[in-house]
């Protein structure tokens, strides 16, 4: 490579590094204990479960959960019904003062899906682990401080990949994985940045790059509901279940058949997440229901349709678009949580290890004087 | 070329694999997942532990290298 071309990377390296470095350490810092939320809260005692009933218990019909939550908490409307695989007994059920806020002091609580009992709610707004998520994915800043991270993030992929291009001059003289013991701690510290960031370069990249998709979740969520809103007024729909298909239950205007109708077109799927009209989830009129399947790919990558509940009718506005594709595959790829408790712990090592290629980055930098008053 | 990328190459293609395995597949995929991305991981520790013998390696070579920084303030 040439002298000016290289010393052109370099510029972009330091600087994309320089500018990033300190928001990354802390995303990398806070990451961390958030790798293990699930883990820390079942010790911590924090999380809510429902109680053990005898297998086949009937579930309560949505409605009756709907009802008893907005009784427990008055004021406020339910948004969402979300249901957890490895949770099967309770409903999330989201509540806002409206269904079209922003949702950013929206309240989380948990349901029996039984007896429709309200469980309680988890503290999600005080304490260490909501400190920890609230650094790591907005800053205190709701959409703003999103995007601002997502563009920390965008700026380690540009570091990233000049890091690669560097690596090869670098690395000339050198057996792969060697780390200079003669020489000055800087260098040492030069071998070593080299050797950790190029073996957790595509774990780096993937995890980098799927976390700055997430900080755009509201915003494919708004396109996707446009979208459907779009397909809907110009008739672009394709009906799954008529309004008078006897297959299911005939519509009355509950949610709870709403959702049975929904179920009946679409055989082998599980209810993810139920959004009310007028959320950003559904459209003004239609309830949609979000589906999963049953393989660790499929239950990732969820299917919504659209039911309008006075009439029962069964929709698909267009098939998902790439971009909710995307964002799907990306929380996973993001959270490391697709792979057990090993993959978990991998996850927390190779942060660490990202947080020594960030941290021995800086030495290099600031200790930058003696190598260059030497050459 | 060939030298200096054939490990970076392959640990790479091998961390690909092992982060699409555990998506795609239960079981043996998240085998394949946690030895996948076990590697990078244990190659960094070791880069990692085998630095960590420096306090006798820096013993050896503070002194050129110290008097030379002391020289030059």
């Amino acid at each position: 490579m040439q002298a000016v071309t290289l010393r052109r990377w370099g510029w972009v390296h330091k600087w994309s590094s320089l500018v990033s470095t300190l928001f990354i350490l802390m995303l990398c810092l806070t990451g961390l204990p958030l790798i293990f939320s699930h883990e820390i809260d079942h010790l911590t005692g924090n999380e809510i479960e429902a109680p053990a009933m005898p297998e086949g218990t009937p579930r309560a019909a949505v409605d009756r959960v709907a009802a008893e939550a907005v009784k427990a908490y008055p004021g406020l409307v339910p948004l969402y019904f979300f249901a957890e695989e490895d949770a099967p007994d309770v409903w999330y059920v989201k509540l806002d003062t409206r269904v079209d806020t922003d949702e950013s002091e929206s309240t989380l609580i948990l349901s029996d899906a039984r007896t429709a009992e309200v469980l309680g709610a988890p503290n999600f707004d005080e304490g260490f682990m909501s400190v920890m998520y609230r650094l790591h994915v907005d800053l205190y800043a709701g959409l703003a401080g999103k995007l601002f991270l997502g563009f920390m993030g965008l700026l380690l992929m540009v570091a990233i990949v000049s890091g690669v291009v560097l690596y090869a001059p670098f690395m000339r003289k050198l057996r792969f994985g060697e780390v200079r013991q003669e020489r000055t701690p800087r260098t040492r510290w030069l071998d070593l940045h080299n050797l950790l960031g190029i073996v957790t370069l595509v774990w780096a990249l993937a995890v980098g790059f799927t976390g700055v998709i997430n900080t755009w979740a509201d915003l494919i969520f708004q396109a996707w509901q446009a979208e459907q809103v779009a397909a809907l007024q110009a008739g672009e729909t394709r009906v799954l279940l008529a309004t008078d298909s006897s297959d299911a239950p005939a519509a009355d205007g509950s949610l709870q058949t709403a959702v049975d109708r929904v179920l009946a077109a679409a055989p082998d799927m599980a209810v993810s997440m139920i959004a009310y009209p007028g959320t950003l989830r559904a459209t003004p009129e239609h309830v949609a229901v979000i589906l999963r399947g049953d393989t660790p790919l499929t239950s990732r990558l969820t299917q919504a349709l659209l039911v309008d509940p006075a009439n029962g009718e069964v929709l698909e506005a267009g098939a998902r678009p790439w971009y909710v594709t995307a964002l799907q595959l990306s929380e996973p790829l993001h959270f490391g949580d697709y792979g057990g408790l090993p993959l978990k712990v991998l996850w927390a090592l190779l942060d660490i290890l990202t947080i020594v290629v960030l941290g021995s980055g800086l030495y290099l930098w600031i200790k930058r004087g003696a190598t260059e008053v030497r050459s | 070329m060939m030298r200096i990328w054939l490990w970076p190459v392959l640990i790479g293609v091998l961390c690909t694999l092992g982060l699409i395995a555990g998506l795609v597949s239960q079981g043996a995929g998240d085998w394949l997942s946690w030895l996948a991305l076990a590697t990078p991981v244990a190659i960094g520790l070791h880069g990692l532990s085998r630095s960590g013998a420096r306090p006798q390696a820096r013993g050896e070579a503070l002194t050129p290298a110290g008097s030379r920084r002391a020289g030059r303030s």
